[in-house]
């Protein structure tokens, strides 16, 4: 079972901690989820409102499909950060990761917080890729995301559906763990190649 | 043959019968996932050898998150079809294809009678688009969904193993209903 918790300050001085779930969350992460507009769980691809899927999903935190992060302050569930993988099958060795903040703590550096700890979470679990889809309309997302080196990949052409019944595009975003650790060894390859005096 | 839906004749000649999937195919369908060559398996989304891997499926059938259309000849499995739909979320009108048919039934039509049995579901679901992804070295495969008018939307590099471990590129194909 994964275990991570950490303190952070926010840009706007407020602690968060940040922290692995457990379905003891159920109730916390039910209410996080009843807090958002219409607007908000369109990008969402489960019933959130139903406490059948909320407890599903915490199932498969416990078949070992998703580990998931979760930012709490003042007692209450403010963001989600989710990496899924597949346990068999082609997809083995990717994981997708998902990201959710309350529009209330958007923008003082916490989408950024858990999507580190996702991306080193999936460094730590051996997978080769990670992929996010994000809708051509959250350009903040894309934005965060470009900033940790993911790069668009491809663009699925009118695959999504807001809540107005309008399409959208969706970009698949991917970041290569597997070029990163190549890159890495090169590197230190390198500087093993070279000559001692070089570092004094 | 009771139960079926569709009795349609192959380009050959065969007969087989169509019947949406349930929980009493597991057997079947797991007889013939097994009964695939090897090579072929290596190029799978999921492990459809392994038990609970069949039973996933099957759940997701009973959930109605997916439905799945199956070809029988003589109460054999020669052919398998998912439509997978996400109920909620901007993906809803979106439904992923996945198609898998016997090499033996190859080349006969049977592909493209599946296909169009999940286009005719697709339809009715209201569905605006369809998508499916195959792995580089699926060259039939994505020329049978190009000729039912798919198209390349992007490739993902080194993005998928195949049962080896080797690494393959996906490419994404979609089409707008």
């Amino acid at each position: 079972m994964y275990e991570y918790s950490e303190t952070v300050s926010l840009n706007d001085g407020s602690q968060v901690t940040v922290r692995d779930t457990t379905i003891d969350d159920l109730d916390k992460s039910f209410d996080f989820f009843q807090a958002m507009s219409d607007e908000e769980r369109q990008y969402l691809r489960i019933d959130v409102c139903s406490k059948e899927v909320a407890k599903d999903r915490y199932q498969n935190i416990e078949l070992g499909k998703a580990i998931r992060l979760v930012a709490e302050c003042h007692g209450h569930m403010v963001g989600e950060a989710t990496l899924e993988t597949m346990r068999y099958g082609w997809l083995r060795k990717s994981g997708e990761v998902r990201l959710l903040v309350l529009p209330a703590y958007r923008d003082l550096g916490l989408e950024r917080i858990m999507a580190r700890e996702i991306f080193l979470l999936g460094a730590r679990l051996g997978l080769n890729n990670l992929l996010a889809r994000v809708m051509d309309t959250q350009e903040k997302t894309c934005s965060i995301l470009s900033d940790l080196h993911f790069r668009r990949a491809a663009i699925q052409k009118d695959h999504a559906c807001d809540v107005d019944g309008k399409m959208h595009d969706t970009y698949l975003m991917t970041f290569s763990l597997k070029e990163m650790w190549r890159k890495m060894e090169d590197a230190i390859g390198e500087a093993d190649a070279s000559p001692l005096d070089t570092y004094y | 043959m009771a139960g079926f839906f569709k009795e349609p004749t192959l380009r050959d000649g065969r007969v087989l019968g169509l019947k949406y999937t349930g929980r009493e195919d597991f057997e079947p369908s797991l007889e013939f996932f097994r009964s695939l060559p090897v090579e072929e398996r290596l190029y799978l989304r999921r492990d459809v050898t392994k038990r609970e891997i069949v039973e996933e499926r099957i759940a997701e059938i009973e959930k109605d998150l997916a439905t799945g259309i199956v070809a029988v000849v003589d109460e054999r499995i020669v052919g398998d079809a998912l439509l997978f739909v996400m109920p909620h979320g901007w993906s809803r009108h979106t439904g992923e294809v996945r198609l898998l048919v016997d090499p033996d039934y190859r080349g006969h039509g049977l592909g493209t009678i599946l296909a169009r049995e999940i286009f005719i579901l697709a339809v009715k679901k209201d569905l605006k688009k369809l998508e499916s992804c195959v792995m580089e070295t699926q060259e039939g495969a994505k020329r049978m969904l190009e000729r039912l008018g798919f198209v390349q939307e992007g490739v993902l590099e080194g993005f998928v193993n195949d049962l080896k471990g080797r690494e393959h590129d996906l490419i994404l194909m979609g089409m707008k209903l």
